[in-house]
């Protein structure tokens, strides 16, 4: 019988199959679908000290097997999050990190000080890889002093793991998962969206009205894979996929690589069950190579053959 | 309750210069409101990648059909019209918040374009009592299934190019139809952002009470990915898809639509 219960270092997953941030909301929002709690965990949508707006429309458009998106970090609020999301979450038995953002050092840290602390939240992400605001985010991710210093003081305060969302927008991953190692970090997640950009033709003018999105889908996969592929060689914290999972053969993929989970974002979007069709494709190719454990699977790559 | 559909094509027909009916046949009975939606995926597979928002039209629930009516606008729309009867598609839905379905006395419907299937129940309900129906189009091979709209409606067609009715914008037929006394209950509104933006500013001007269905970019339709975002009047966004599509006039901060 194959057991598809992950591990991400001291967090323990039903499966590896997780809800990536911006993409669920604050985790209930398939809820009319299925009940979250059949996934490994959520990842909510990045919370900020203070509430925030975001960017104006148009905030997506659709590219070849893709899209992009500007939604400039919209969010609620730590307050609201705390009082209006998180009982939901804790009474539904939600597997939930909360991805938390900050335009200054210091608001990631005063964050971690005042979510660490309660219960129903199984993880921070450290959301140092978003493309799509002019302060903070990847504006620290490309710096290894930044990712280092951010990573080093959550992790002084926090009661519970910190996983650090990374980029690879004109960066080299490895070098920036190692600080996040050298600094504590439980975990790395590769990666975020990559900035791009498109063109309405007919009306000349770039179709997001923030000129420039960051892409996700199937046309990030060969990317994402490569970040994870190279940075699980490079460090011996684990590494969570993240970037054009579609199917459970994409997922295997990952896991192969050596990943330990992946996160699931544009997918579901697309199709709110993916997720859980993806669970039983992954399954159902276990089942059938009589895989037992993920352990098993995870990391076993062959580059001889 | 929303859900994954997997439909069947009973027909996908054109009806007018670039539009067309696409009817299909549902796994099970669907409780629908007017101006609700689904999110149609043209084609399996992963390109194109986003399900595209369509207002249902119809609905016949002896045979569980369905239909949309969409135009042909790009990529998208265009493999849509290629699909063939008896072919899978699969389709989410019904999402969002949308009209009540009861018709009020003294209704003035509005709709540009393919913005009409939006109001369909309105306008193809036997009740149709004092109902007038504003339906501005580019030319009059636009205008389709009009033997869908009962003789009891007040129909008022406006063309941009003069071609049938009046030339002008349905807005314009609208500002003209109040400034000659006419007093509607209510107005509900369906077609392309700078129409509703015209339509909602004249009628708040008469302080005429009434909703648009907003159009706005989408991908997921869920509420999920706050992409289709509806600058609010009370600062900050609603979500077209699940805080809508239906919102009154003055939800909106129609100053920062952008159109």
């Amino acid at each position: 019988m194959l057991n598809l219960a992950a591990r991400v270092g001291s967090l323990a997953l039903k499966n590896p199959v997780i809800l990536a941030s911006g993409t669920c909301g604050y985790g209930e929002a398939y809820k009319d679908f299925y009940a979250p709690s059949r996934l490994g965990a959520i990842v909510t949508k990045g919370i900020s000290l203070k509430p925030r707006h975001g960017n104006p429309p148009p905030r997506i458009y659709e590219t070849p097997a893709g899209m992009l998106n500007s939604i400039g970090l919209e969010n609620i609020g730590l307050k609201k999050f705390v009082s209006d999301k998180l009982p939901w979450l804790i009474q539904n038995q939600v597997a939930a990190l909360v991805n938390i953002f900050g335009e200054e050092e210091e608001e990631y840290v005063e964050l971690a000080k005042r979510l660490s602390g309660l219960p129903g939240i199984s993880g921070l992400e450290l959301n140092l890889s978003c493309p799509n605001v002019p302060k903070g985010g990847i504006e620290f991710g490309r710096d290894r002093g930044a990712v280092e210093s951010i990573t080093s003081r959550v992790k002084s305060i926090s009661k519970i793991p910190v996983w650090v969302k990374l980029t690879v927008n004109r960066c080299d991953p490895v070098p920036l998962a190692q600080a996040a190692e050298s600094a504590g970090a439980d975990a790395v997640v590769l990666s975020n969206t990559l900035r791009g950009m498109a063109i309405e033709l007919e009306k000349k003018r770039p179709a997001l009205a923030s000129v420039t999105g960051g892409l996700s889908g199937p046309a990030l996969k060969p990317v994402a894979l490569a970040a994870v592929h190279d940075t699980v060689a490079a460090v011996k914290i684990p590494v969570v996929a993240c970037g054009g999972i579609f199917s459970g053969r994409d997922a295997l993929e990952f896991l192969l690589a050596g990943a330990r989970a992946v996160e699931v974002g544009t997918a579901a979007l697309v199709n709110p069950l993916a997720p859980l069709e993806m669970l039983k494709e992954m399954k159902n190719y276990l089942t059938g190579l009589k895989v037992k454990s993920l352990d098993d699977w995870s990391g076993s790559l062959n580059h001889n053959g | 309750m929303p859900s994954l559909l997997k439909c069947k094509i009973a027909y996908n027909k054109k009806i007018a210069e670039g539009i067309f009916l696409l009817g299909l046949k549902a796994p099970r009975k669907l409780h629908l409101a007017p101006g609700q939606f689904f999110m149609v995926r043209v084609r399996e597979g992963l390109d194109p990648l986003l399900g595209r928002p369509l207002d249902w039209f119809d609905y016949f629930p002896q045979k569980n059909l369905l239909e949309f009516v969409y135009q042909k606008v790009g990529r998208g729309t265009s493999l849509l019209s290629e699909r063939k009867p008896d072919e899978a598609i699969t389709i989410l839905g019904p999402l969002g918040k949308g009209l009540p379905r009861k018709v009020p006395s003294r209704l003035l419907l509005v709709a540009g374009g393919v913005g009409l299937p939006g109001l369909g129940h309105f306008c193809q309900t036997a009740q149709t009592c004092g109902l007038t129906l504003v339906w501005g189009a580019k030319s009059k091979n636009r205008f389709f299934l009009r033997a869908r709209i009962p003789g009891s409606v007040n129909l008022i067609l406006v063309t941009e190019d003069g071609s049938l009715g009046k030339k002008g914008l349905a807005a314009d037929a609208v500002k003209n139809l109040l400034e000659d006394g006419y007093r509607p209950g209510l107005i509900y509104a369906c077609g392309p952002q700078p129409m509703l933006k015209a339509i909602s500013r004249i009628a708040m001007s008469y302080k005429i009470p009434g909703k648009v269905l907003y159009t706005e970019r989408m991908a997921c339709g869920v509420g999920a990915c706050l992409g289709c975002a509806v600058p609010a009047a009370k600062g900050g966004y609603l979500r077209a898809c699940s805080d809508g599509p239906a919102f009154d006039f003055a939800e909106i901060d129609w100053e920062r639509v952008k159109c």
